[in-house]
């Protein structure tokens, strides 16, 4: 899965220790997500989509040539 | 849960895992010590189990760590110690048809430390994931 959460993120100044703050999770899962590394629960990528205001399907989309 | 939290929480679990891993070495050697210096009798017999505890004390904190971690957490100590299980098994069945052909025999408390470095390194570089 592709992902924009780092421009997201730049829009409101966070950093990745911010973000997975609000998230309530670590720092390593945002820069997972972020990477492309991995992709997350549902229940994580809605409340990924509540913290932005935004659906998750504009957050999230497929990426047509993903990690190996 | 916030992230400073989990931070503190996962270099906690390192440490009381470092802690339990030195606590075993240093009681495997002296089972060694026992098993090969004292005679028979409570003393040798309480040395040479004594390492139990400390095993234990490894797999309850990484159990722990595993209950308090996120998803993506959970997932990578998962996959470590499938790693370390597989690198054990391999080892271990390698040795097995090594041994008859002259490789000296081995206890098979010394089996728990061939995979807890490979579980280690995979838990440091998580540590280190940087993105």
């Amino acid at each position: 899965m592709k992902n924009i959460l780092p421009e997201l993120r730049a829009e409101r100044g966070w950093t990745q220790v911010d973000l997975a703050g609000r998230l309530g999770v670590s720092r390593q899962t945002i820069i997972a997500i972020e990477t492309g590394r991995y992709d997350p629960s549902l229940p994580l990528a809605f409340a990924i989509g509540e913290l932005f205001k935004r659906p998750v399907e504009s957050i999230f989309s497929r990426d047509k040539n993903p990690r190996k | 849960m916030d992230a400073a939290e989990r931070k503190q929480l996962f270099f906690l679990w390192m440490r009381q895992f470092g802690c339990w891993f030195l606590a075993y070495l240093l009681g495997y050697a002296g089972a060694l010590w026992a098993l090969l210096s004292l005679p028979p009798g409570a003393a040798r017999t309480a040395l040479v189990i004594a390492p139990i505890l400390p095993g234990l004390g490894l797999i309850w904190s990484t159990v722990a760590a595993y209950r308090r971690a996120d998803e993506f957490v959970q997932r990578e100590i998962l996959m470590a110690a499938a790693q370390a299980a597989l690198f054990t098994a391999v080892w271990t069945l390698a040795y097995a048809f090594l041994e008859p052909l002259g490789l000296p025999h081995l206890n098979m408390g010394l089996v728990h430390t061939f995979g807890w470095p490979v579980f280690i390194w995979r838990m440091v570089q998580l540590m280190r994931l940087r993105g």
